[in-house]
C-alpha cells in the first residue's frame, strides 16, 4: 500500500531463514503487517534470504518498483548486512540505505511466545528508521603496502615467505634472539617423523635472506596505531650488546665466555653462556649479551672476555634499545603458545623427582644439539621403562576444560624415539581417549603402538616412590586404574614423561591489548568466526595463526599461516581501503569548543583545533572514528551526531517500538 | 525403608530427590577417565570401582551399584570428588548408593546394625554414647566383642569411657528433627 | 581471642586426650573456648548413611546455635569440621537444600541463616594465635625429636582449601617446625586412614591404618590432627603388624599434646597417659637427641 511523503520506496523482505526464524514467527502475518506500514510499497518474504533467489528478490524490486530504501528482517546484520549492501549497490542504491533488522538472535531464538508481536514491533521500527535514512559515500584510503607479521615461529614464517614471495614487503618480529618459536626446539615431528631442525632451518634462512622481509629479532611490538590499511607500529629492538653488520657467527665468544646461565632453549635442563645463541642453528647467527648474567653489566665493567676475543670487534657494550616505527596495511599476530607447568598438578610429582618430566623437556634429550646430545639420560641413566602421561592439565575442569590436540601424537611418537634408542624399553602410555584425527594419523598409531608399548586406560592419580614392593624399589611408581579391566594398577618406571596442556601464553592478555583482539573464554587469542573466519579478528586488518590462536599442530599452523598471508595480501592487493561511512560529523555551530569528546574517545578520531577562529572546535579524523558514539553522547550541546545513527533516526525506531510519539 | 525413588528403567534416568538435590551431581559428565579410582585408598577392596559406579548410574543400572556395597567401603575422604576433571560429586553419590544398600538390605546385617545402633544413641541422648551403642551393637552377638576387647579394655583403663548418657538439654528437639527427615524421605 | 568451641561427641570419650589437650594449650595460648551450649552430634561418618537431611541439619543445629553466639565456631574433629562446613556450603549453594534442612531446623525451633563463621582448630592456632607468638613460648624446644606430620583427608578439600593447599599442605609441617622438631617426609600425610571402617570393616581399614604406619618409616611418632585418626592409629597397631609381618610401638600424639610438649604443660593436663601407645619414651629422646636447626619445614610433599 501507501505511497509516502518525498516518494520514500520501502521494501521490506522477511527471511524464514529455515526454521530458525519461521518455526517461532509467523512470516506471514509478519509479511502483510509490512505491507501496511506507511512508506512500504512491497512486502515479501522467502525461505533464504541470503540466497541467490533471495537477493534476486530485492533486486527485480528495486529495479521494477523503484524502491530506494530496503529493510531485510533476517539474522543478525553482523551476518549478511555486507551481502544485501551489495546487493543494493548492483541496482544502484546507496548501500547506506539499507537496514537490517534482527528477527533472528533478537527474537526467533530467544523467544517461544510472542515472537511475533516482538517482529512486528522490530519491523514496525525498522521501517520508520529506513524512512530517514540517507546515502552516504564511503571514502577511499590508501593501503600501506607492508605487512606486519609479529612472531617467528612456524606460523610467522610461513605467513612472511608467503607474503614476500608475493611481491610485498613484510616487517617479521620475533622476541627471541632467533626465529624457529617452539617447533626448532623439537625433535621429530609426527606423523612423518620428519626432522624438524631439517624441515624449518632452510625457511629460517629465508626468512634472513629474503629481500622483502625485514627481519627484527629480539625485538617487541610495543604500541599500535591506526586502523585497518594503515597501522603505525611501535618496535622496540632490545640491545643485543653485539653488532649484526660485523659478526659473522664464528663463536669464538660463547667458547671463551666464562659465565653461564640456564638454558631456557633446553627447558632448564642445560646451560648457556651469558653471551650466547639459543642454538646452533639460531637465525641470526649473532649472538645476544644477557646483562643478568654477564658479569661486564653485574659488576660493573669487570670480565670483557668477549671484547678480546672477537676478531671484528662486534661486541658493542654500549648499544641501547631503539624503537622503531613502521606503517602497514596489515598485521598478522603469531605469538605461539606456552606449555603449562605441571608443578600446579602436585600429585604427578613434577616438583619432587627430576626423573618426572614434561614433553618439552624430553623433547630436548631428544634432540641432537639438547643437553644430553640426543640420547635419552636422565640422572646419568637410560631408563629401561618409561610412563607417558596424557591430558596433563588438559581436559580438567581445574585447569585447562579444552583437549590440547596434539599430545596422543606426539606421545606415540615419543614411544617410536624410545623404541628406536634404547634396545628393549619398555613405554606405557596412559591415556583416556586417543586422538589420532588427522591425515596419516590413525596409520602412525598402528605403526607406534606396537611391541614394547602398553596402553592403559586411564588418568593417573598419583606419581610416588613409596615403594610397596621389591620390584618398586628405586623407582617411580604411577598409580592408575586400568579402567579396561577395572582394578587399580601400580606401574613402576625409570621415567615419567608428562603432556602438559598447550596454553595461551602469559602474556595474551597484553597482546590482545595491544592489538585490540579478544581471547576466548580459555585465554587464546579469539577468531572472527569459529567455522567461516578462523583467521581474521574482531579488529579488521589483523589476524591471528597458528597456536596464538589455539593449540594444533605443525600442519594446522602452517595452514593458518597461508590463510593469514591470504588476507593479508588481499587486503594490501587491493591498494586502497574503503572507510566505514557511520562516522561522527561535529556542527561546527554548536560546537563549544569544551574538548570532552576528545577526553572520551579511545581511538583519538576528535581534536580540538582553533584555526583562526575565537574558540578551538572539535573535528572528526573520519578515518580513525569507529562510529562508536561515545563522543556523540558526551557532547552537551549536540554538536556531534553519527552519521547513519542521527538522533531523528534512532527517535523514530523508539517512537514505533513504544507506540508513544517522542 | 526405601528413600522416595520408582526403579530406574534402562536406558532412562529417572532422578531421585535424594541425589538430585546435591550440589554438582551429574554423573553424565564422568568421561570415565578413572582418576577418582586412582586416587581412592579403598577401592581395591570394591566391587564397582568408584568410576564404574558411575557408568552404572549413566546406564541406569542403579540396582547393580546398589547391591555391590562400594558405598560402604567410601570414607568420604572426598579425593576423588576434588579431582574430578568433570566435576562430578562423587563422594556424595556413594553415599547416596550407601544409603540405598543399607535401607534395601544389602549390607551384611551387622553393618546395618552399626548405623542403627549410632543413629539411635544420638536420637535418644542429642549426642552419641559410646556404651550405649556397643550394648545396641553387640547385643544380638555378643562373641564378636572378642574381637574387641584389647581395644576396649585400653580405653576403660585410659579412663575414656564414659557410662553416664550425655545431657543435651533439647534431646526432644534433636528427636523430632529425626522424625520428620523420616518423613520428608520417606522412611518409616 | 574469643570462641565459641564444638567439642564433638569423642571428646568425651575416645578423643578425652585430644579435648584435654585442646583445653589445656588454647588457654596457655591466650584464646577463649566458649563450649557451644547444647551442641549436638554432626552425625560423624554414620548420618550420611542413613539420611541425607540429617546429615545435613544435625550440623546446621550447631550452626545455627553458634549464629546465636556470635562469635566464630572453632572445632578440632576434622570429621565435625567437614560435616559443619559441608552444611555450610550445600544450604548455600542449593535453594531447595536450604529450604528442606531449615524444615528440620524448625523442629528443633532454630534457623540457620548462613551467617556462622567456622575454624579449623590447625586455622586459629597458625593465623589467629601465630607462629612468632607460639615460637616464643617454646620452653622445651623438641629438638632430636623425628615427628611425622599426618593432616589425614577430611581436611582436604573442605578444610585445607580456606587456609593451606589440598594437596601440598604444609601448615601443620611449619608449626611442628616452629616447636623444634625434626619434620619428617611422610609419602601418606594426606592418605585416609579409613576412619570408621577399621570398626565396620576391619580388614580394609586395618590395611589403611598399616600403609601409614609403614610410611612413617624411622619417625619417632607420628602426630595427628583429627581425633578419629588418633584413634585409628593408636588401636590398631598390632593388627596393622600382623597385616605387614612386623611389629608396630609408634607413638601417636594429637596436634595439641605435641604443643603441649613443647610449650612446658604438664603431662597430664594433654591427658599423656591415656595414648594407647606410651609416649613416656618421647621426652628421652627430646632431652638427648642432638640439636637440628628449627624454622625449617619439610618441603617434601605428599605421595
Amino acid at each position: 500500500m501507501a505511497e509516502g511523503t518525498n516518494d520514500v520506496r520501502i521494501g521490506v523482505y522477511t527471511c524464514h531463514c529455515g526454521s530458525n526464524i519461521a518455526g517461532t514467527v509467523d512470516v506471514e502475518e509478519l509479511t502483510a503487517f509490512a505491507e501496511e506500514l506507511g512508506s512500504v510499497t512491497v512486502a515479501r518474504n522467502y525461505k533464504f534470504m541470503c540466497s541467490e533467489p533471495g537477493q534476486a528478490l530485492i533486486k527485480t524490486d528495486i529495479e521494477e518498483l523503484g524502491l530506494n530504501r530496503v529493510v531485510v528482517a533476517a539474522c543478525s546484520p553482523r551476518m549478511h548486512e555486507i551481502t544485501f549492501r551489495r546487493v543494493c549497490q548492483e541496482k544502484g542504491l546507496n548501500p547506506y540505505q539499507l537496514h537490517i533488522c534482527n528477527i533472528r538472535e533478537q527474537c526467533s531464538w530467544v523467544h517461544k511466545d510472542g515472537a511475533t508481536e516482538k517482529a512486528k514491533a522490530l519491523v514496525s521500527a525498522a521501517v520508520s528508521r529506513a524512512y530517514y535514512l540517507e546515502p552516504l559515500e564511503r571514502r577511499e584510503v590508501p593501503v600501506a603496502p607492508a605487512v606486519l607479521v609479529v612472531g617467528g615461529g612456524i606460523a610467522g614464517i610461513q605467513a612472511a615467505l608467503k607474503i614476500a614471495d608475493a611481491g610485498q614487503k613484510v616487517y617479521l618480529v620475533e622476541r627471541e634472539p632467533s626465529v624457529g618459536g617452539h617447533m626448532i626446539q623439537l625433535d621429530k615431528t609426527f606423523p612423518t617423523l620428519d626432522c624438524s631442525a631439517c624441515i624449518l632451518t632452510p625457511r629460517m634462512a629465508a626468512v634472513k635472506t629474503h629481500p622483502n622481509i625485514e627481519l627484527m629479532t629480539y625485538s617487541e611490538v610495543v604500541n599500535v596505531q591506526g586502523y585497518v590499511g594503515n597501522f603505525k607500529a611501535t618496535i622496540r629492538r632490545k640491545p643485543r650488546y653485539v653488532d649484526e653488520n660485523l659478526c659473522t657467527g664464528c663463536g669464538i665468544c660463547q667458547e671463551k665466555c666464562p659465565w653461564k646461565a640456564e638454558s631456557e632453549f633446553d627447558c632448564g635442563l642445560g646451560q648457556r653462556k651469558a653471551i650466547y645463541t639459543p642454538f646452533p642453528q639460531a637465525v641470526p647467527n649473532v649472538p645476544v649479551i644477557d646483562p643478568e648474567h654477564c658479569v661486564y653489566f653485574l659488576r660493573d665493567g669487570k670480565c670483557g672476555a668477549c671484547l678480546k676475543f672477537c676478531e671484528r670487534g662486534a661486541i658493542d657494550l654500549n648499544q641501547t634499545e631503539k624503537m622503531v616505527e613502521v606503517e602497514v596495511g596489515a598485521v598478522i599476530v603469531a605469538t605461539g603458545y606456552d606449555l603449562m607447568d605441571p608443578s600446579e598438578i602436585g600429585r604427578l610429582g613434577y616438583n619432587h623427582f627430576p626423573n618426572v618430566i614434561t614433553s618439552l623437556e624430553f623433547e630436548r634429550l631428544c634432540n641432537a644439539t639438547g643437553p644430553t646430545s640426543g640420547r635419552i639420560v636422565v640422572n646419568g641413566q637410560e631408563p629401561q621403562s618409561v610412563a607417558i602421561i596424557h591430558c596433563v592439565g588438559s581436559r580438567d575442569r581445574k585447569y585447562h576444560a579444552y583437549c590440547s590436540r596434539v599430545c596422543c601424537m606426539y606421545a606415540l611418537k615419543f614411544a617410536h624415539l624410545i623404541g628406536e634408542r634404547i634396545e628393549g624399553a619398555k613405554v606405557y602410555q596412559f591415556y583416556i581417549d586417543m586422538r589420532c584425527y588427522g591425515k596419516g594419523f590413525e596409520e602412525f598409531y598402528r605403526r607406534a603402538g606396537g611391541e614394547g608399548v602398553t596402553f592403559i586406560r586411564g588418568r593417573p592419580a598419583r606419581v610416588t616412590d613409596l615403594a610397596l614392593s621389591e620390584e618398586e624399589r628405586g623407582k617411580l611408581v604411577v598409580v592408575c586404574e586400568n579402567t579396561l579391566v577395572g582394578s587399580v594398577m601400580r606401574v613402576p618406571v625409570d621415567l615419567v614423561v608428562l603432556c602438559p596442556a598447550m596454553e595461551a601464553r602469559a602474556d595474551a592478555r597484553d597482546v590482545a591489548r595491544l592489538f585490540n583482539l579478544t581471547q576466548s573464554a580459555d585465554g587464546f587469542l579469539q577468531e572472527r568466526h569459529a567455522k567461516l573466519e578462523p583467521v581474521a579478528t574482531a579488529n579488521d586488518g589483523v589476524f591471528v595463526v597458528g597456536c596464538a590462536q589455539g593449540p594444533k599442530d605443525i600442519p594446522d599452523t602452517v595452514a593458518q599461516a597461508l590463510a593469514g598471508a591470504a588476507e593479508a595480501l588481499a587486503l594490501i592487493g587491493r591498494g586502497h581501503v574503503e572507510l566505514e561511512a557511520a562516522t561522527a560529523t561535529v556542527d561546527e555551530t554548536l560546537c563549544q569548543g569544551c574538548g570532552r569528546c576528545e577526553e572520551i574517545c579511545q581511538f583519538h578520531a576528535p581534536m580540538l583545533s582553533k584555526n583562526g577562529r575565537l574558540i578551538p572546535v572539535s573535528s572528526i579524523n573520519e578515518a580513525l572514528c569507529k562510529g562508536c558514539g561515545a563522543c556523540a553522547v558526551a557532547c552537551p550541546t549536540g554538536a556531534i551526531s553519527i552519521r547513519h545513527f542521527t538522533r531523528q533516526q534512532i527517535l523514530a525506531e523508539l517512537e514505533a517500538l513504544s507506540g508513544v510519539p517522542v | 525403608m526405601t528413600a522416595l525413588e520408582k526403579p530406574w528403567a534402562p536406558h532412562t534416568l529417572e532422578r531421585i530427590p535424594s541425589l538430585t538435590d546435591l550440589v554438582g551431581n551429574d554423573f553424565s559428565l564422568c568421561y570415565q577417565c578413572g582418576l577418582c579410582t586412582g586416587s581412592c585408598r579403598t577401592a581395591y577392596a570394591m566391587k564397582y570401582t568408584p568410576r564404574q559406579v558411575m557408568n552404572l548410574l549413566q546406564l541406569g543400572r542403579r540396582d547393580e551399584a546398589v547391591a555391590s556395597g562400594s558405598g560402604l567401603l567410601c570414607t568420604a575422604c572426598y579425593s576423588c570428588t576434588f579431582r574430578c576433571p568433570r566435576g562430578v560429586a562423587v563422594t556424595d553419590l556413594m553415599a547416596a548408593i550407601q544409603r540405598l544398600t543399607l535401607a534395601e538390605n544389602h549390607a551384611d546385617p551387622h553393618i546395618r546394625r552399626f548405623y542403627q545402633a549410632f543413629m539411635r544413641t544420638v536420637e535418644r541422648h542429642g549426642r552419641f554414647h559410646e556404651v550405649e551403642f556397643l550394648a545396641r551393637y553387640y547385643a544380638p552377638n555378643p562373641l564378636r566383642l572378642r574381637g574387641q576387647f584389647r581395644v576396649g579394655l585400653t580405653l576403660l583403663r585410659k579412663g575414656k569411657v564414659t557410662l553416664r548418657p550425655p545431657k543435651v538439654k533439647s534431646q526432644k528437639d534433636i528427636a523430632a528433627m529425626f522424625r520428620k527427615a523420616a518423613q520428608i524421605e520417606g522412611r518409616p | 581471642m574469643k570462641y565459641a568451641y564444638y567439642p564433638g561427641c569423642a571428646s568425651s570419650g575416645t578423643a578425652k586426650e585430644c579435648e584435654e589437650s585442646i583445653q589445656a594449650v588454647m588457654r596457655s595460648l591466650g584464646a577463649e573456648l566458649t563450649e557451644l551450649e547444647d551442641w549436638n552430634c554432626c552425625g560423624a561418618a554414620i548420618a550420611t548413611g542413613v539420611s541425607y537431611l540429617l546429615s545435613l541439619a544435625l550440623p546446621a543445629r550447631n550452626l545455627a546455635l553458634a549464629e546465636r553466639a556470635e562469635s566464630d565456631l572453632v572445632t578440632g574433629c576434622s570429621r565435625c569440621y567437614m560435616n559443619l562446613i559441608r552444611a555450610v556450603h550445600y544450604t548455600q549453594q542449593n535453594a531447595s537444600v536450604r529450604q528442606k534442612v531449615n524444615e528440620l531446623l524448625a523442629e528443633a525451633g532454630v534457623q540457620y541463616s548462613g551467617k556462622a563463621r567456622l575454624r579449623h582448630l590447625l586455622d586459629v592456632i597458625i593465623n589467629d594465635v601465630g607462629l612468632d607468638v607460639i615460637a616464643e613460648r617454646v620452653t622445651r624446644p623438641l629438638e632430636g625429636l623425628r615427628v611425622a606430620p599426618y593432616y589425614g583427608c577430611c581436611q582436604g578439600m573442605w578444610t585445607y582449601a580456606q587456609f593451606d593447599s589440598v594437596e601440598e599442605p604444609h601448615c601443620f609441617d611449619q608449626l611442628l617446625a616452629t616447636l623444634g622438631a625434626e619434620v619428617v617426609d611422610y609419602p601418606l600425610k594426606t592418605a585416609c586412614c579409613g576412619g570408621t571402617l577399621s570398626m565396620s570393616k576391619r580388614t580394609v581399614g586395618a590395611g589403611l591404618i598399616s600403609d601409614l604406619l609403614a610410611a612413617a618409616g624411622d619417625a619417632d611418632c607420628i602426630v595427628t590432627a583429627c581425633p578419629l585418626c588418633m584413634f585409628n592409629l593408636n588401636s590398631f597397631q598390632n593388627e596393622a603388624g600382623r597385616i605387614k609381618g612386623t611389629h608396630y610401638n609408634i607413638p601417636v600424639l594429637f596436634l595439641t599434646q605435641i604443643m603441649g610438649i613443647a610449650l612446658g604443660l604438664p603431662e597430664k593436663a594433654l591427658g599423656l597417659q591415656r595414648n594407647a601407645v606410651p609416649v613416656g619414651g618421647l621426652y628421652k629422646k627430646i632431652a638427648v637427641g642432638t640439636a637440628v636447626p628449627s624454622g625449617e619445614a619439610s618441603a617434601s610433599g605428599p605421595r
